[in-house]
């Protein structure tokens, strides 16, 4: 594996369509994408069509790639929308979860040190899947709620309510835990 | 303070998660090559475009090289060269005639001819030329025929100084013992020779100059009946005059005896590269084109299977041949018709590997104890996933037949070797024949027989560049850098895309002047 190649490198060779540049390129990124797609999937099979979809994607446009922000965060939203996409064409509507019953967490400071991603990644997962979206949109990717409610077609307002509810929830989960 | 605890919280989470990996399948980087063929298929095209515009500008570039070394051959030649071959140099003493054919011995410049003939003039100046006969040879184009009139009068003249100014030399004939003869023999072959020389390839243009015999003749009755001597060289000036307008008068002559020798089957007796103003206006040729082939499948109908398509398909070599009768319509233009074949040739590879997943219950019996209803049997199902590789793979060799009837014009420019032609006609593709193995979008092997091909007349057209040589009398070697277009396409209606074959590379031919 050659980890030498630089981003620039590897992005002017995926636009001469080098077949060794865009091999090269996936095995830099794909686990961290990977992540990302498992996120937003339901399933492992699910993820892994929406990488193959996203890096074809990333393969037919990297030319119009401008180099003046980050190629992996511009990566990072091809696979968010390709996965929302593909969630899209699965549920077809945006279903906020129903969590109104969900006590306040007693705790307020939490420490995430001694939680895993498998353990975090499992709580959010048992979230609703809305909550799930809008959780992963604005606290691991950093989208703000108004560019939220524009990709789900929701709005502001909602994506912040159900950030709250999502946030809420899985600091109960993780009391529990500690608990 | 709560905004600065839920910052923290989900600073904590991002850091979890924003880089956190899952390992991603491997097969994946295969899959994309799969997935992403349409651009290798783009980039074929583009570089087989570059590599017939290359080829195109290689056959401009050899056709004008080869014309411009000629032209500069012609120019680097310092003096003209006169070829005499004693053997083929016969004189009929008898009859007062001698007759020339061919020579083999060089002499060098005009200034020796001139000698020569000078001598020959001042010894025999009493005599009579009866006749004279010049080979000239000349070469294709009227440009070369001029020129080498202009140095037969420049050799008219030189003979006429010679004649006027009477030396006493001995005649240093072509053959010893020629000068003892009562003729007056002029061998013009050395002219024609370095005409010869001077011009590269020629054609033998057999021109009887007896007007130039006539001329001196004239010249000599000028002179008191052929009597030159010594103190005549005052009015020769004045004779030279004259011989030199009535030898531009014989030039003229000449030209239009030249077209008497076109009716002559020989070689030489044409200009190649200047189309024939009289007869032989048919010809028929034999290309074959041996290159490759291309298709373009049409994207806006099922993009699966023309990915699919585009992954698995290669084009190999492929070829075709025509059979043209050609009409010139005009100096440079022909039109043609006749019938074409090309067979596209591709190979079909393709291995998939997919995971099938098997699912095994088995089922056992087990006794179960039960507080209430004391032990009872009960069946326990177990079921177990297995998953599997699944390799499926195949070869298959397919060949796309088309059968045509081209029509179209051929536009020649003609150099002194070389002609360069442009070529474009337009067409009835008349069937169609594929066979072969194709894949669908769910790679499943479709053969491409009877039902695949389209079986209505479809439309074609092809453009052609190159060049055209003489090879023989009436025979022209063709070759030229061609592509076919199939605009109709090679499937029938049924199937999910449309799609069009191409054919290009080199065709190369042989072209026969009909009488």
């Amino acid at each position: 594996m050659d980890w030498m190649n630089s981003d620039e490198e590897l992005i002017r060779g995926c636009i001469r369509e080098d077949r060794q540049m865009q091999g090269l390129l996936y095995e830099k990124y794909a686990d961290k994408m990977f992540a990302v797609c498992m996120r937003y999937s339901n399933t492992r099979e699910e993820a892994e069509d929406v990488l193959q979809e996203s890096f074809i994607k990333i393969f037919d446009k990297i030319s119009k790639f401008r180099q003046e922000g980050s190629f992996e965060g511009w990566m990072r939203r091809i696979m968010v929308n390709t996965a929302l996409r593909s969630w899209d064409k699965r549920s077809r509507k945006f279903e906020p979860g129903d969590l109104e019953n969900v006590a306040e967490p007693v705790q307020q400071e939490l420490v995430l040190d001694s939680i895993g991603v498998k353990e975090i990644m499992a709580m959010i997962k048992k979230l609703p899947e809305g909550y799930q979206l809008v959780f992963n949109l604005f606290a691991v990717e950093g989208y703000s709620h108004k560019e939220i409610g524009e990709l789900l077609n929701i709005n502001e307002s909602t994506s912040r309510s159900q950030y709250a509810r999502a946030r809420r929830n899985l600091m109960t989960m993780l009391e529990k835990i500690e608990s | 303070m709560k905004n600065m605890q839920d910052k923290k919280f989900e600073h904590q989470v991002k850091d979890l998660l924003y880089n956190h990996e899952e390992a991603a399948p491997n097969v994946m980087n295969n899959v994309f090559e799969k997935r992403t063929p349409l651009y290798v298929f783009r980039n074929k095209l583009i570089l087989n475009k570059y590599k017939l515009i290359a080829a195109a500008a290689l056959i401009g570039a050899l056709a004008f090289l080869v014309n411009y070394n000629l032209d500069r051959s012609e120019i680097a030649e310092p003096t003209i060269e006169s070829t005499v071959s004693e053997q083929q140099t016969a004189i009929s003493q008898s009859d007062n005639q001698i007759t020339t054919n061919e020579s083999s011995e060089t002499i060098s410049t005009d200034i020796e001819q001139a000698e020569i003939i000078k001598d020959k003039a001042s010894n025999h100046s009493d005599q009579k030329i009866v006749e004279e006969q010049i080979s000239l040879k000349t070469t294709k184009g009227e440009q070369s025929d001029h020129k080498s009139l202009s140095k037969l009068e420049d050799a008219n003249k030189i003979y006429v100084d010679a004649k006027a100014s009477n030396n006493d030399g001995q005649l240093n004939s072509i053959e010893d013992g020629k000068g003892d003869t009562d003729l007056n023999t002029i061998n013009t072959q050395n002219l024609a020779d370095a005409t010869d020389k001077d011009q590269g390839e020629v054609n033998d243009n057999a021109l009887t100059q007896k007007d130039v015999g006539e001329a001196i003749a004239e010249s000599d009755n000028n002179n008191d009946n052929n009597n030159i001597t010594s103190n005549q060289e005052n009015t020769s000036t004045e004779t030279k005059t004259d011989l030199i307008v009535e030898s531009k008068q014989d030039i003229a002559k000449a030209d239009e005896s030249k077209s008497d020798a076109d009716a002559n089957d020989a070689i030489g007796d044409e200009d190649f590269g200047l189309p024939k103003t009289k007869g032989r206006n048919w010809s028929v040729s034999l290309n074959t084109l041996i290159g490759s082939g291309s298709r373009n499948l049409d994207q806006s109908g099922d993009i699966a299977t023309v990915v699919v398509r585009d992954n698995t398909e290669t084009n190999q070599l492929s070829y075709g041949t025509e059979v043209l009768l050609n009409y010139r319509l005009m100096d440079n233009l022909e039109a043609f018709g006749g019938v074409g074949f090309f067979n596209r040739r591709e190979s079909m590879n393709y291995y998939q590997q997919s995971m099938v997943t098997d699912m095994n219950v088995t089922s056992k019996q087990v006794i179960e104890h039960h507080p209430v209803f004391s032990t009872r049997q009960v069946t326990v199902y177990d079921t177990t996933y297995d998953q599997r590789s699944v390799e499926t793979k195949g070869a298959f060799n397919n060949s796309y037949k088309h059968f045509y009837v081209p029509v179209g014009l051929r536009y020649t420019l003609y150099g002194k070797k070389l002609g360069i032609h442009l070529a474009v006609n337009g067409g009835l593709e008349v069937m169609t024949k594929t066979s072969g193995v194709v894949l669908n979008d769910q790679y499943e092997e479709v053969v491409i027989d009877e039902g695949f091909a389209r079986t209505r007349m479809g439309n074609m057209v092809g453009v052609g560049f190159g060049v055209t040589m003489l090879a023989k009398e009436r025979l022209n070697i063709l070759a030229e850098v061609k592509g076919n277009f199939f605009l109709s396409p090679t499937n029938s209606a049924s199937y999910p895309i449309n799609q069009n074959d191409l054919g290009y590379g080199v065709s190369l031919g042989l072209k026969y002047d009909l009488k």
